[in-house]
Order: structure tokens, then C-alpha cells, then sequence
């Protein structure tokens, strides 16, 4: 979660350093070089961090629990790309935000009957934090 | 899936499930009331007679009709009693040629009431009907007491221990919700088992006498 901090803040910097050299012509040329290529680095870094801590699974879809968080019904993916093992059932953490690639994004703050069923029999990627779900992004596969 | 089913060969236990663009259902006989030509039977809990004589098409709004409402409004014809048979035709096959042109096709289907989902593969597809609905069901796990499956696209867990019907907005409820309204309910987890069954057949007699069939058909 750290590097994903990391990420959303050098993002951050690289957009600042774009508006300051728009306003700021003076800037040495350099000295922008170095900020754009350490934010690639970073970059790199925490896109390298999140495709090895990526888990791939079978989603069949999102329940509600009885006290109002939202669970995933999931397989892991074996070596193969097929679902395989027992069923998992993973909570979501708090404002965790899903992804999906051929119908808009969705926040959880968005979940509800209609839109719960987006991740039905969907291949997705997920990250835990903790026990806990804290992204997920569909692939297709 | 067939294009009629004739009455008189199903017995007291059968159920028939009877799908149309406008309406999904269960058919039951009713016990000594098929003659050639006069049949009686259950749709959904509500008891119906087609004759030669009177009324020999049933509505969408299960309502017996007669051939001048059946050529007002074919779209609306669901079945039809075959002339001086027990057979119930999908409209399609009237020959009665403006019905028979303006209605949607129907099929009937051998189902059951009560079924395992441990016995099940995994390519099987499963559809339940209930009172003009339909829906597909879908087994993610099933252990005795405990089944976690998709019913129309919506994950539910029934169990023993928690919840065990499931109503037909399709939310898990319990036993006194149950107990409260037993026609909204779809059908069930049986105690212990790794089966399913139409609210009509479970033990609770406050619930079976009150609810209306599911039926499930693979």
C-alpha cells in the first residue's frame, strides 16, 4: 500500500513539475531531466512491486454480510489459468476500488444490489492488505 | 424441452415447468380430473379447466380464454388444450392459424422438486421456475448444511446454521420470515443436506402448505 502511496505522489510530482516548467521557462533543462527520470524509477519500481504481489482468481461475485461489508466469492488461478481450490471469501477493505475494464470503473461506495454483480464470472487481479482486499482490476482473459 | 405435454400421463407427484416469453411456471395435475377433451390442472396455485367446449386456451394472466379472446390477442395465449386429447400445446402449434401465427412458443419440461447439488457436474445448468419467474442457478460450494451458489447472479449462502430460504427477491432469509409469507419463498437448503428444494417439500409444514411450487429443471 506504501508504493501505491509512493506512486499517486510521484504521479503527483511529475504533474507539478510539468505546471512549474510551463510558468517557470527559466528552470533549468537538467535539473528536469533528473526529477522525470527518478519519478520513472519510481514508477517502474511500484509497477514491479504491484504485478508480483498481483493475484490472479476467478471471481464469481460480491455478497453483503449481514453487518454491511462486502465480501468476494473467488478461486485462485492455478499455473494452468484455471480456477482451482476451495472457494475463497475475501472482504473487501474500506474504499476499495474495482476496476473493471469493459464497464467503467466502480467504487465501493458504489456497491449496492444493482451494481454487486460486476465481478460475477470475471478474471480479475487482486491485492490483499492484510486479510483484507484493497484493489482489484478484471482482465480479460 | 418439448412442445406439449399430455396430462394424462404425469402422475400426482410430477410437475412440469412451462416457459414462455411472457411467462415461466409449474403444471401439476389435479388427481381423476383428465379426460379427453376437459382437463383440469394446477398452474402456480391456481386450478384451471380447459374444455372443447368452453375455454380451451389459458392466458399469460392464467386466465381460461376462448378461441374469439385467443385470436384478439395471440400474443397473449400461453397454452392451448389440444381438440379431444389431454394434450397442452405451446399456442405455436394451434390450428387455429391466426393464433397460431400471432403467439409466441411455449415449451414444457419434466422437472423436480427437490434436487442435489452434489450429484450435479459441472457443465450442468440449472433453471428454477416460480410464479412467473425464472432464474439460473449456479453451484460455487456445497457441503451437507452449507451451499454457497449464484441464483440469477446474486451469491447466496444458505446454511444451517444461518439462513436457509431464499426468497424470490432473492435474499436469504430465515425460518420466521419464512414461516410470515411462505409464497415469496423460492426454495430451500433441506436440513443437513447438500440439497435443494422447492418450498412446497420442505419439512416445515407452515412453510410447505403455504408455498406455492418451485420446480427445478437441469
Amino acid at each position: 500500500m506504501k508504493k501505491i502511496i509512493l506512486l499517486i505522489s510521484c504521479l503527483a510530482i511529475l504533474a507539478g513539475c510539468k505546471n512549474k516548467k510551463a510558468e517557470e521557462p527559466a528552470q533549468p533543462e537538467a535539473q528536469v531531466t533528473e526529477t522525470v527520470q527518478e519519478v520513472g524509477q519510481a514508477i517502474e519500481a511500484v509497477s514491479q512491486f504491484l504485478e508480483e504481489n498481483k493475484i490472479q482468481a476467478k471471481s464469481f461475485g460480491l455478497r453483503q454480510e449481514e453487518d454491511g461489508t462486502w465480501q468476494l466469492n473467488l478461486k485462485n488461478l492455478d499455473a494452468n489459468g484455471e480456477a482451482a481450490g476451495e472457494l475463497l471469501k475475501l472482504t473487501l477493505a474500506d474504499n476499495v476500488e474495482i476496476v473493471t475494464l469493459e464497464s467503467g470503473n466502480i467504487l465501493s461506495s458504489a456497491l449496492n444490489d444493482e451494481t454487486k454483480s460486476a465481478l460475477n464470472n470475471k478474471f480479475v487481479g487482486y491485492w490483499l492488505d492484510g486479510d483484507k482486499i484493497s484493489h482489484i482490476v478484471e482482465f480479460a482473459k | 424441452m418439448a412442445n406439449s405435454i399430455n396430462l394424462a400421463k404425469l402422475d400426482a407427484n410430477d410437475i412440469v415447468a412451462i416457459n414462455n416469453a411472457a411467462y415461466a411456471g409449474a403444471i401439476k395435475v389435479v388427481a381423476g380430473k383428465v379426460a379427453a377433451g376437459n382437463v383440469t390442472f394446477e398452474i402456480d396455485g391456481k386450478t384451471i379447466n380447459l374444455s372443447d367446449a368452453g375455454c380451451s386456451y389459458l392466458s399469460t394472466s392464467l386466465e381460461p380464454i376462448n378461441r374469439a379472446k385467443a385470436e384478439e390477442r395471440p400474443a397473449e395465449v400461453l397454452l392451448a388444450l389440444a381438440a379431444k386429447s389431454t394434450e397442452l400445446i405451446t399456442p405455436t402449434d394451434c390450428t387455429n392459424p391466426t393464433v397460431k401465427s400471432g403467439a409466441a412458443s411455449t415449451s414444457f419440461a419434466k422437472g423436480e422438486k427437490e434436487l442435489d447439488l452434489a450429484k450435479l457436474s459441472d457443465s450442468d445448468m440449472i433453471r428454477f421456475n416460480h410464479i412467473g419467474k425464472t432464474g439460473e442457478i449456479n453451484v460455487l460450494e456445497v457441503k451437507p448444511g452449507e451451499a454457497t451458489i449464484q441464483v440469477d447472479g446474486n451469491v447466496i449462502e444458505l446454511s444451517d446454521a444461518g439462513a436457509s430460504y431464499i426468497d424470490n427477491n432473492y435474499k436469504e432469509i430465515k425460518m420466521a420470515n419464512a414461516e410470515a409469507d411462505p409464497t415469496l419463498v423460492l426454495f430451500a437448503l433441506k436440513a443437513g443436506t447438500t440439497k435443494l428444494v422447492s418450498a412446497s417439500k420442505v419439512s416445515n409444514q407452515k412453510i410447505a402448505k403455504g408455498a406455492i411450487d418451485t420446480v427445478f429443471i437441469i
